[in-house]
C-alpha cells in the first residue's frame, strides 16, 4: 500500500508538535493536524473575551454529583488549549522537571520500561530534559512583579523562600499578556521552537483541522489490528490522510476520547488495555488564593506564575504546590472563579466590590498531589462525561495549603483572602503507558496494546501524577519516542 | 423596566420576551449597578441581556437545554417563594434562589453556565453599540500597555453586525 505520510500526528501541543518536527528533521514526511488555528505573535492581544473564544476548548466541568447519588459535590472546572501549539500557546510556560520518585511511581504503576526492559527511572528520561530544556531556552524567570515580591516578604516571615520558576521564555518577555497568546514571540513554545521550523524542513501543517477518528484495519502480521490514517474534518468536509504511522498528541482530555470513537474497544473485542482508555485520570486538581491589598499592584501587568514554592510538593512532605502571583490576567476569568465565604461563585454586591478591588489584588495557585481515580467516557448519549472526585485527601491538602497561603498574606499585608473554583488545566494519565495490559493502554514505547502502528504522546501516557507542571515532562517523552521512532521502529525503516 | 434592545425586525436576536425579562432581572442579580449607575455601571446598564441574545445564536443544542433547564428551576422556585416574576423578590432572596441553584447538583452546571454567560456580557467589557458610559474595564481601572487603547472587535455578535448595518 502507498501512503500519503509515513507519519500523522494528531494534535500540535507539547508531544505533537516536538515529535512532529523531530521526525520531519529525521527525514520523514510528516502530516500534523490541530482543529485550532496557527497564529503569529501580533494577532495575540489582551482582549479577554476573544483569546478565549479562539483559543481554548469550552470549558468543561465534571458531573461528580452523578457519583454522589445525584447530590450536589465539589466538582472541577477542566480547561486547555485549542490552537496551534497546544497549550504552550496559551499557558504559563512553566517548566519543570517531575522529581526522581515520580519515575518510581510510573514504573511501580504499569510496570513501565525502558528500552533495556529495566524498570523506567529519572535516568532513562534525564538527558531528553537536558535536551528539549537548550531546544525550548528554558532559564530561570526572575522578573518579579508586586505582587511576588509582597508574596516573598510574607513567605519569608514564615521562613519559607519562594524561588523563581523555570520557564522557557526569552529576555524579550514584556511581562504582559500571557495566557491570551505570547504577543511577543518570547514565550517558545510548541509552535515557535518545533513547529515554525519544522515547516520550513517540510513538516505539512492542517490548521482548522479535527481528527474524528483513527482508522484501523486488521493487520496481516504483528498485532491483528493496525492504524493507517485518520479521517478529519476541514470547513464543512470530511477528509482522509493515512500514514505508516498515526501519533494522537491531541491532551490527555482528547486523546482518549478520539480512541474511543474510533471504536478500538470494539475492535479490540473488550480487551483489558482497551478497557482501560480514559480511565486513570488525575489532575493536579488546582485552586487560586487571592489576596487584596491597599497597594495598587496591576498584577495583570506581568507574566502569572514567576514564582513557587515547592518543598510541599511530594505527598509525603504535604502534597501541595504552591505558584504565583495569578490573578487570571482579566477581569472576566477572576470574575469566573472567585468565590465567597460561603465557597459558591460570588454574585451581586459582593462580586461588584471585589472586582472593583481587582487592581490590588494578588493570587496564589495551590496544585495538589491528586490520584489517578478519575476517568472520561462517553455515555449512552453521546456525551463526553468525566468524572475526578474531590476526596477527603484532596481537601485535606487543599486545607493545609490555604492555611498557608492565608498566613503568608497577611503576614505580607494583605487586607482580606479569597478562595475559588477546582479548576484544571493538568489532566494525565487516561492512556497510561506501561506493560501491564490490565493497567495500560499504550506499551513502553507508547504503541497501542492493541493496535498497531498507533502511538501516544502527551498527559495521556503519564501512568500516575507527576509533582510538576506537566509540558517539560511532556516534550521528554516525546523526544524519547521520536528517538525511538526514528532510529529503531521497524515500522519507518526503508523497506 | 428593561427596555428590549431591537435588531432591525423589532425583536431580540433568538429569546423569546419572557425569558429576555428574566435573565435581564438575572443579570441585573448577579452584577449590580452601584448607587449612581452612571459612575458604577451594571449589566442593565451596558446591555448584558443583548450580549447574551446575541452569543446564544451560536450555542449547542446542549448549551441551550441547560438554559432552559436553568431558566425553568428559576421559575418554580420563583413560583414556590410566592412570588410571580423573578424581580419581584428581595435581593436577598434572589441571591437565595441563585445560590441554591449551585447547591443542586442537577442544576450545578447549568447555573454556572448562565453566570458565565451574565459575567461575559460584563466583564469583558462588553457594552451596547449605543451605550457611550462607563463600561467595566474603566470601572476596574484595568489597563496598561496593550490594554487602555485596544480596539476591540465585537463583530462576532448580531448586535453589532447589525447596528453596523443599520448605519
Amino acid at each position: 500500500m502507498s501512503y500519503d505520510y509515513d507519519v500523522i500526528v494528531v494534535g500540535s501541543g507539547a508531544g505533537g508538535g516536538s515529535v512532529a518536527y523531530k521526525l520531519t528533521k529525521a527525514g520523514l514526511k510528516v502530516a500534523l493536524l490541530d482543529t485550532g488555528s496557527a497564529y503569529n505573535s501580533d494577532q495575540f492581544n489582551r482582549f479577554e473575551l476573544d483569546a478565549i473564544r479562539k483559543l481554548w476548548w469550552k470549558p468543561q466541568w465534571t458531573t461528580n454529583f452523578e457519583l454522589n447519588g445525584g447530590k450536589s459535590v465539589d466538582e472541577i472546572n477542566l480547561g486547555g488549549g485549542r490552537v496551534v501549539g497546544g497549550g504552550t500557546t496559551i499557558f504559563t510556560a512553566v517548566a519543570h522537571r517531575a522529581p526522581n520518585e515520580n519515575f518510581d511511581d510510573w514504573s511501580n504503576a504499569t510496570g513501565l520500561k525502558n528500552e533495556n526492559s529495566e524498570p523506567f527511572s529519572y535516568r532513562d528520561v534525564e538527558s531528553h530534559y537536558d535536551r528539549v530544556e537548550g531546544e525550548t531556552g528554558v532559564r530561570k524567570y526572575t522578573d518579579w512583579d508586586l505582587g511576588v515580591q509582597r508574596l516573598k516578604e510574607g513567605y519569608s516571615k514564615l521562613g519559607i523562600e519562594i524561588e523563581a520558576v523555570n520557564a522557557y521564555i526569552d529576555q524579550n518577555c514584556d511581562h504582559n499578556g500571557c495566557i491570551f497568546g505570547c504577543p511577543t514571540g518570547s514565550k517558545k513554545g510548541s509552535l515557535l521552537s518545533y513547529i515554525i521550523p519544522g515547516i520550513y524542513d517540510g513538516l505539512t501543517l492542517y490548521q482548522n483541522s479535527f481528527v474524528e477518528e483513527v482508522l484501523i484495519r486488521k493487520s496481516s502480521s504483528g498485532k491483528p489490528l493496525e492504524a493507517y490514517g485518520v479521517k478529519y474534518s476541514n470547513n464543512g468536509e470530511i477528509k482522509q490522510i493515512t500514514a505508516k504511522i498515526v501519533i494522537v498528541s491531541a491532551g490527555a482530555l482528547q486523546t482518549p476520547q478520539l480512541l474511543l470513537k474510533s471504536k478500538i474497544r470494539e475492535l479490540a473485542d473488550y480487551s483489558g488495555s482497551s478497557m482501560r482508555i480514559g480511565e486513570n485520570m488525575a489532575v493536579n486538581t488546582n485552586t487560586f488564593v487571592f489576596g487584596k491589598f491597599k497597594e495598587t499592584l496591576n498584577n495583570w501587568l506581568i507574566h502569572p506564575l514567576s514564582a513557587h514554592v515547592t518543598e510541599f510538593s511530594l505527598e509525603k512532605n504535604g502534597g501541595f504546590i504552591l505558584e504565583m502571583s495569578e490573578i487570571m490576567d482579566g477581569p472576566l476569568g477572576f470574575s469566573e472563579v472567585i468565590l465567597d465565604n460561603d465557597s459558591r461563585p460570588m454574585i451581586g454586591k459582593e462580586l461588584t466590590n471585589a472586582l472593583k478591588h481587582y487592581k490590588n489584588m494578588a493570587g496564589v495557585l495551590i496544585a495538589i498531589h491528586d490520584h489517578n481515580d478519575g476517568r472520561i467516557f462517553i455515555d449512552e448519549g453521546g456525551n463526553v462525561k468525566y468524572h475526578k472526585p474531590v476526596t477527603g485527601s484532596d481537601r485535606d491538602k487543599f486545607s493545609r495549603a490555604r492555611k498557608l497561603v492565608d498566613e503568608a498574606f497577611y503576614a505580607a499585608g494583605a487586607e482580606e483572602t479569597y478562595g475559588a473554583i477546582y479548576i484544571s488545566h493538568h489532566p494525565q494519565g487516561t492512556c497510561a503507558a506501561g506493560e501491564d495490559r490490565n493497567k495500560s493502554v499504550v506499551d513502553s514505547n507508547l504503541e497501542s496494546h492493541d493496535v498497531g502502528r498507533l502511538f501516544a504522546c502527551d498527559a495521556s501516557v503519564f501512568p500516575s501524577i507527576i509533582d510538576a507542571n506537566p509540558s517539560l515532562t511532556i516534550y521528554a517523552m516525546a523526544d524519547i519516542l521520536a528517538d525511538y521512532l526514528a532510529k529503531r521502529c521497524g515500522y519507518l525503516k526503508p523497506q | 423596566m428593561v427596555t428590549m434592545k431591537e435588531n432591525k425586525d423589532g425583536a431580540p436576536f433568538l429569546l423569546n420576551k419572557e425569558d429576555y425579562e428574566l435573565i435581564s432581572d438575572i443579570a441585573e442579580a448577579i452584577v449590580p449597578s452601584g448607587d449612581n449607575p452612571d459612575e458604577e455601571p451594571g449589566s442593565r446598564e451596558v446591555g448584558t441581556i443583548n450580549y447574551i441574545d446575541s452569543v446564544l445564536l451560536d450555542a449547542e443544542d446542549a448549551e441551550m437545554k441547560m438554559l432552559r433547564d436553568v431558566l425553568s428551576a428559576i421559575r418554580s422556585e420563583t413560583r414556590r417563594q410566592g412570588a410571580v416574576d423573578f424581580r419581584e423578590l428581595s435581593a436577598e432572596k434572589k441571591h437565595l434562589l441563585l445560590n441554591g441553584l449551585f447547591d443542586r447538583g442537577k442544576t450545578k452546571d447549568a447555573y454556572i453556565f448562565l453566570r458565565s454567560l451574565c459575567l461575559e456580557g460584563f466583564y469583558s467589557d462588553y457594552h451596547d453599540p449605543d451605550y457611550n458610559g462607563v463600561t467595566a474595564w474603566k470601572l476596574l481601572e484595568f489597563g496598561g500597555p496593550r490594554i487602555s487603547e485596544l480596539d476591540k472587535d465585537w463583530s462576532f455578535l448580531r448586535i453589532y453586525s447589525d447596528s453596523k448595518e443599520k448605519v
